[in-house]
Formats: structure tokens, C-alpha cells, sequence
């Protein structure tokens, strides 16, 4: 029979039933007794016992009368007990691959993006792994990228008309197939030879939007003769201006119609997984100084021919971009925009575009998923350009709900990154393939059959986390 | 570098015939593989010799079937990202004594358009034994034969390439994707 919270008689059956606990949390035989009752009447003794947490996680019971202490069985947690059952069934390897990653023999063989992690990683050097899979500090803003896409809920539409769904998005004049586009990533040919030329016929192929790292491996012609055309260009603004200059000027030759400049590490990043990888003599090893600066006269393509005697070396202030804006008529974006604020600045300051990011959590250890940040910045920019954003994209509805949330076209980073070094331009195209495949079925789960119909009314924002994925030493991120 | 066993599984490619006189055609395989820093991609260029059957089991783009199919790669079509690793492939396939890759089909099997091709690899004077499987689609020229497998260096005594004292050494796996038109 149901009894409700002020049903005198359950009140008076709760309390003696306690007073019996008591008295038998009292007694000298409560630890030989203990583990044999059943499971409610240990979670009642559990509640009245006093008890305490050991280092080892024992917990500790002590007798009311003789002062003894003694041992209680450990109780498995909800989480626990259901590990326990699942052990004690039959083996379920795909249920065990989906969350800790599978090692595929091929690119085809890939469910989600996850499963090119696991791959790479173990085909990847580890200091060069170690430099992709970082975060500052802890990782935790990388935990935080991922967790803010997963507090954002979607609001299907069970009903309406079959539509054919259009992903097409403009940014700049130029029409692109979907809004996903794939970030700046420095020496790709670090995570396999085919390097950005790879990446680059595999974004040819899928129509999307690349953009080069000013790190990058390959230069901006080679890269370019793979995609068909000229593409973007990231920049990193050197201290002496004319070296920025001639590197705009080596660029722009080539057709680059578009500059993305990052600022989220004009004042460092404390990356300190890199630093342990590296050791003392960092680039010194013999097996490192074939590729890095170390070798003697070696740099990568978008450093050479752009040196020469010192040049003036003005502050990274809002006049910096005004100085760029009047040196290119390149499209000017700056990344790693995160606050409402600067997103003013940057339509004050004749910005075409604000690429909100916060490098993958490489930048500063904020705390905040840059998708938290993108409503900030959407109303800094209140319509007036274009809003791009990365970290920590890795399913087709986080691209949705960046979308929703008014962001133009969404980038990936590692996840490409994690598809190349797995199967090269293979893996890449298929990256791109599993995440747009994901957007698609999201837009008609949603009954949304173009951009423009997803909106703030796609989502509901503001929800705890629901974080399945482990995310032990950050894979799964 | 692991390029050598690349070319093996290139040469697995089949051909496919109906007509007497021996057709020529290439082939492009790309072979990758491991290393202890970074997986690879090579590519090689191969061509391909088919001799049509008359009555032989029939093929997708040659209802006839074929005879006798034999791919050859030279190995100076290797190519690699970089010379270095160029050199460090032919050094492992013996360039110098071994100037390509030959697989000879002996006999195949069809099943829509799968097709089974058994025969032998030999690289680096080793020949072995090899069962390639093919998807076959007819078209204008004859067929569209693609597929890939999958090589142990240590199948034909190739020793994978290693360089600074072992840190870098290449994986004893490689993978050979390859796709061409194989004419009638």
C-alpha cells in the first residue's frame, strides 16, 4: 500500500525500524552480520552507522557501546553495480569499442570521429601526438569545449512536409556546400605524409572550406594545386612587421582571398604536455632535427624568403588590425574572439569576419567552452559580419547547434587531424563524410531544409552536461 | 620506404579478357603503411597484360573471361613524398638487382563483382604465393578493376626501412590500394 510522506503510520514504522538499526548498529556482531542483510537494510545502517572514508575507500563502522571499530562491507555505487552486471555478462565488444575507441583497419570501418583517435594515436609519434592531443594546463578547457555542446538539447519536429535539405552556406561572396570547414592545423605532414596536400583533395572533394596554418608543413602553392584554388590563410603576426608584411604580400600573390589572423596566443599558452614530451633537449634528438628548426638553414614553407633586416615592431593593439587592413585587401578574420566586448572592437576596427575560439582549449585554461561563448559574441556582432567557430566539435549536432546559436559556419580541428594521421586523405574524407552525415539527419530530425531554418528555436540551451564519452587522459575529447 | 610490398599488392590487380591478343593497360597503386613516427603514402604506376579467353569464366566487361593476366610495376615509378624516402624504398626493394614487381594470375573466381585473383607476387626475386581480392565493374574500355590488400614485408625478406639507429622504422605491414581500366 502507498504511503505518503505524512502518513502517521509510515512515520511510526520508519522511526522503529531506525531504533532497531540503531540498536543493531550497536551491537558486536553488526560486522559479522552485516554483509548477509539485505541490501535496503544496509543502506538504513549505512545512514544511522557513523562511519568515515579511508584512503583505501573503506569505510569504517563503530560500535555504539564498545567503541570497537570495525569494517563494513563496501556497497557498489549505482555506477558500479551496473559494471558489475554488465561484467557478468556475455562479452559485448561493440559496446566496448563505441566508448573506449576501436582500432579500425580502415577508414570505412569508422562510426564517428572517435574511432580515428585510437588509430592515429597509435601510429603517431608521441611527441607529435602529445602536441595535438594537448590542452593548457590540465586539459581542461578542452573538457569544457565538449561539455558545453553537450548541455545545448535539440528540439526535434516529428511532423512535417519531406524536404530536400540544402547545407549550402555563403561567406564572402563564395557558396560552400556545407558550413563545416576544417581550422588551421600546424605540420600536418607530423600526423602522415600526405599532410595538408591530402587534406586539401580531401576538402576538394567534400566542397568545404580549408584554411592553412601558418605552421603548416606544405606551402600555400602546393596546397592550393591540390584544392584547385586559391583557400585561406591563418596567420600568426610576427613581432617585426616587415616579416608580417612580406608574408601577406607571399599570399596574397598566390590568391589568397582571405587572412585569418589568431589572437588567442599573443600572450602565451601554457602547454605543458608538450614540454614534458619534449624533455630536456627538446629538438636536439637526432630523430627531431631532420624536420625541426633545429636542422641547419630548415624552416617551414610559409617562414622562407619573408626575412630580412629589421623592420618596426608595433603592438598587437586594435591599431595592428587597422595596419592590416590598410596593407591587403585580403579578407581580414580574426580568431580567438571569446567576449562580446572584442566582438564590438572587431566591427569598430573594419573586421570582416570574428572567428570565436578558444584553440582547441590551447589558448588560455578559461574555463569556458567556446560555444559559451558564441551567444556573446553573436550579439557583439549583431548581424553586421559573418561568425565562424571551433573547439571541440565533434558530432554532426554540435554543427547544428553552433548554427543555431548564430554562428555561420563551424570548423574541426583535431578531428581531421585524427583522420589523417589514422588513413591519410582517406581518413579525412571520411571525417568529413561521418560528421556531415550526423548534420544532415540532425536537420531533418529537426525538420530544418536549409541554414536559414535553424535557429534559437532549434535548441534548449542551459542543460547539465550529459558527458558519456570517457574522457580518461583526454581521449574521448 | 615500405613501398616494396606496395608494389607486390599492386601487381595483384587482375585483368580481364575475351580476345586472343594480350591487352596492355596501367594501373595506379598507392601503397601506405606504418612507422614509428607517421603512416606513409607512396604511389607506383603499373601495367597490366591480359589475355582474353574464349569460353573462360565470364567477368564483369569480359563475358568471355580471361586467360592469363600478368602486372607489372617497375619499381623506378615509386614514388614517395620525398626523395629520401624514395631512396630508402629502392634500397629496401634492391633496385639495384630487382627492377619491378610481377604478379601472374593463374586462376580467379566471380562472384557479381568480386572477383578473386590467385596467383603469384614476386619482389625482390621472392615469389610467393597470393590471393588479391578485386571489384570489377564493366565500363566503355573494358573493366574498372580497383581494390586493396594488405602485405607482410617479411613475406618476400624485405626488411623495412629503419633509420636513426631503429627511432624511425618502418611498420611490417603495408596496404596497396590500386585502381585502373583494364581494356579488352
Amino acid at each position: 500500500m502507498p504511503t505518503t510522506p505524512n502518513d502517521p503510520h509510515a512515520l511510526e514504522s520508519t522511526r522503529s525500524r531506525r531504533q532497531f538499526f540503531k540498536l543493531l548498529a550497536g551491537s558486536p556482531l553488526f560486522a559479522l552480520a552485516y554483509p548477509d542483510l539485505p541490501a535496503t537494510w544496509r543502506r538504513d545502517l549505512d545512514a544511522i552507522a557513523e562511519h568515515s572514508w579511508h584512503a583505501a575507500g573503506s569505510r569504517m563502522g563503530t560500535c555504539e557501546i564498545c567503541g570497537q571499530h570495525f569494517a563494513l562491507t563496501p556497497q557498489p555505487s549505482h555506477a558500479q553495480a551496473g559494471q558489475q552486471a554488465a561484467s557478468a555478462g556475455p562479452p559485448n565488444e561493440a559496446l566496448d569499442a563505441h566508448f573506449s575507441g576501436q582500432l579500425i583497419e580502415e577508414a570505412a570501418e569508422a562510426i564517428n570521429v572517435w574511432d580515428f583517435e585510437r588509430v592515429a594515436h597509435a601510429n603517431t609519434l608521441p611527441s607529435h601526438w602529445n602536441y595535438i592531443h594537448l590542452g593548457v594546463d590540465d586539459l581542461e578547457t578542452r573538457v569544457a569545449n565538449r561539455e558545453g555542446f553537450q548541455r545545448i538539447g535539440l528540439k526535434p519536429r516529428r511532423l512535417g512536409p519531406d524536404a530536400k535539405l540544402d547545407t549550402a552556406v555563403t561567406l564572402f561572396g563564395r557558396r560552400w556546400d556545407t558550413p563545416l570547414f576544417l581550422c588551421p592545423v600546424a605540420a600536418l605532414e607530423a600526423y602522415h605524409t600526405e599532410g595538408e596536400v591530402g587534406t586539401a583533395r580531401a576538402a576538394k572533394a567534400r566542397g568545404i572550406l580549408q584554411i592553412q596554418s601558418h605552421q603548416s608543413s606544405q606551402s600555400y602553392e602546393q596546397i592550393a594545386e591540390a584544392r584547385g584554388e586559391p583557400h585561406w590563410f591563418q596567420l600568426y603576426a610576427n613581432a617585426d612587421w616587415d616579416i608580417t608584411r612580406k608574408t601577406l604580400e607571399k599570399v596574397k600573390a598566390n590568391g589568397c582571398p582571405v587572412l585569418v589572423w589568431t589572437v588567442d596566443l599573443l600572450a602565451g599558452s601554457n602547454r605543458e604536455l608538450v614540454r614534458r614530451s619534449q624533455g630536456r633537449e627538446g629538438y636536439d634528438r637526432p630523430l627531431c632535427q631532420s624536420c625541426h628548426n633545429h636542422q641547419k638553414g630548415y624552416q617551414r614553407p610559409m617562414h622562407r624568403d619573408v626575412s630580412g633586416p629589421p623592420g618596426p615592431r608595433p603592438p598587437f593593439d586594435w591599431d595592428y588590425v587597422k595596419r592590416l587592413r590598410d596593407t591587403t585587401q585580403m579578407k581580414i578574420v580574426l580568431k580567438g574572439i571569446v567576449t562580446r566586448e572584442e566582438a564590438e572592437l572587431c566591427v569598430k576596427y573594419g573586421v570582416d569576419a570574428v572567428f570565436v575560439s578558444n584553440h582547441g582549449g590551447r589558448a588560455e585554461n578559461s574555463l569556458r567552452g567556446s560555444i559559451d561563448s558564441l551567444p556573446d559574441v553573436v550579439a557583439g556582432v549583431n548581424g553586421k559580419i559573418p561568425v565562424l567557430i571551433d573547439s571541440g566539435v565533434r558530432r554532426g549536432a554540435d554543427i547544428f547547434k553552433a548554427l543555431a546559436l548564430g554562428a555561420d559556419a563551424v570548423g574541426i580541428g583535431r578531428p581531421y587531424v585524427w583522420g589523417l594521421g589514422a588513413f591519410g586523405q582517406e581518413g579525412v574524407d571520411r571525417v568529413i563524410g561521418l560528421m556531415l552525415d550526423e548534420f544532415r539527419m540532425v536537420m531533418r530530425q529537426t525538420r530544418t531544409a536549409t541554414i536559414d531554418q535553424i535557429g534559437p528555436q532549434s535548441v534548449l540551451p542551459g542543460q547539465q552536461p550529459i558527458m558519456m564519452r570517457h574522457n580518461a587522459q583526454g581521449f574521448g575529447l | 620506404m615500405t613501398v616494396r610490398g606496395l608494389v607486390a599488392h599492386a601487381l595483384g590487380v587482375v585483368v580481364l579478357s575475351a580476345a586472343p591478343a594480350a591487352a596492355q593497360s596501367t594501373i595506379d597503386f598507392t601503397i601506405s603503411g606504418s612507422s614509428t613516427v607517421r603512416n606513409w603514402t607512396c604511389t607506383a604506376q603499373g601495367a597490366t597484360a591480359v589475355t582474353p579467353a574464349s569460353a573462360g569464366i565470364a567477368a564483369p566487361g569480359f563475358p568471355a573471361g580471361v586467360q592469363s593476366a600478368k602486372v607489372t610495376v617497375p619499381l623506378k615509378t615509386f614514388k614517395c613524398p620525398n626523395d629520401e624516402m624514395t631512396q630508402h624504398l629502392n634500397e629496401a626493394m634492391h633496385s639495384n638487382q630487382f627492377s619491378e614487381v610481377v604478379f601472374t594470375m593463374d586462376k580467379y573466381t566471380v562472384a557479381g563483382s568480386q572477383v578473386e585473383a590467385s596467383g603469384t607476387m614476386t619482389i625482390t626475386g621472392v615469389t610467393k604465393p597470393v590471393t588479391v581480392p578485386l571489384r570489377v565493374t564493366p565500363s566503355a574500355a573494358g573493366a574498372v578493376v580497383e581494390g586493396t590488400t594488405r602485405l607482410e614485408l617479411a613475406t618476400f625478406n624485405i626488411e623495412p626501412p629503419a633509420v636513426f639507429l631503429g627511432m624511425l622504422k618502418v611498420g611490417p605491414q603495408i596496404r596497396v590500394a590500386f585502381k585502373g581500366i583494364v581494356g579488352q
